[in-house]
């Protein structure tokens, strides 16, 4: 074997292992969703605040949740009808990436419920504290899948910061700092499935 | 089949099964259609390649059904790794200007 057949065998396994990292699936279409949601939530419901309608408060929290909830849940359904959704995903990292989300998200819950009821926080300090959620959670996804994420985290925990310097207002500056925060890395995510897939072509087909 | 010392592992001479074992080398383990989405290779070409390097001992193949349909998934034994390993250093050796480690291909 000459020098240049074994740069070439050498370049064919560097770019193979490069592809094989590469294809990740985060379903990314659920920041897209939460990052939505957030970006009206928030804001409305400080502005309700402001009003002085506490019930309102609470009924968007609910409704809102449950509309989260409701639209990952029917696309998550769909798509496990089509999986894998992008063949030769990498699981692993695919797996810590949800990990992640799950640990944050659960988290984040407890203390929801937990925090106000012990008296640590004020209830209006919640939405802040689901902003220092957020901002961890894209950080560390961030770490471990794109980059992009990593942005979205510093972009979110700069909201965070703001909405600890302007209490009365946090609802109206996370609102566009936790949704835009998830959406645009959300949706870049996306893409790059969906170009991938592309790539690919159909190939769902599985038997040998 | 272990490769002598001074020689290349034939059956990594192939860019498929070459493709194959480095995939395989990436990831805990990639089923059929994983491995044809990203090898870019048809059905029967990656099912021929596969079947060598299972012989071979290189590569654990396993088939099952999933919601009643066949599913094969591939991983890499101890003996596949420690060939690619040596093949990878052979190659570098070989690219760096180092040709005493040069030899004729062992037989598959």
């Amino acid at each position: 074997m000459d020098p240049h057949a074994a740069e070439h065998d050498l370049k064919l396994i560097h770019d193979l292992v490069d592809r094989t990292h590469r294809r990740i699936d985060p379903h990314a279409f659920h920041y897209v969703h939460w990052g939505l949601i957030v970006l009206l939530w928030y804001p409305l419901a400080n502005w309700f605040a402001l009003q002085g309608h506490v019930e309102w408060v609470i009924g968007l929290g609910v409704g809102s949740v449950l509309l989260g909830f409701l639209l990952s849940g029917v696309r998550e359904a769909r798509l496990n009808r089509l999986q894998p959704r992008l063949p030769g995903e990498n699981t692993f990292i695919t797996r810590q990436v949800n990990l992640i989300v799950a640990g944050c998200i659960g988290a984040g819950m407890v203390l929801s419920g937990l925090a106000p009821s012990l008296g640590f926080i004020d209830g209006h300090a919640v939405p802040t504290m689901w902003g220092i959620v957020y901002a961890n959670m894209a950080f560390m996804v961030g770490v471990t899948y794109e980059r992009d994420f990593l942005w979205a985290g510093l972009f979110i925990f700069a909201g965070v910061i703001l909405a600890i310097i302007f209490q009365t207002y946090n609802g109206y500056i996370l609102g566009p700092f936790m949704g835009l925060g998830m959406i645009i890395p959300g949706m870049r995510a996306e893409r790059r499935v969906r170009r991938m897939r592309a790539e690919d072509g159909d190939t769902r087909t599985e038997s040998v | 089949m272990t490769p002598e010392p001074n020689r290349f592992d034939g059956l990594l001479l192939s860019e498929a099964r070459l493709g194959i074992i480095t995939v395989l080398m990436s990831r805990k383990a990639a089923t059929f259609s994983d491995l044809k989405a990203l090898l870019g290779m048809t059905q029967g070409n990656l099912g021929l390649h596969l079947q060598k390097l299972e012989d071979a001992g290189y590569v654990l193949v396993k088939k099952e059904f999933v919601k009643r349909k066949p599913r094969t998934t591939c991983r890499i034994a101890a003996k596949g790794r420690k060939a690619f390993l040596e093949h990878v250093d052979r190659l570098r050796r070989i690219a760096e200007g180092d040709h005493t480690g040069e030899g004729d291909a062992a037989p598959d």
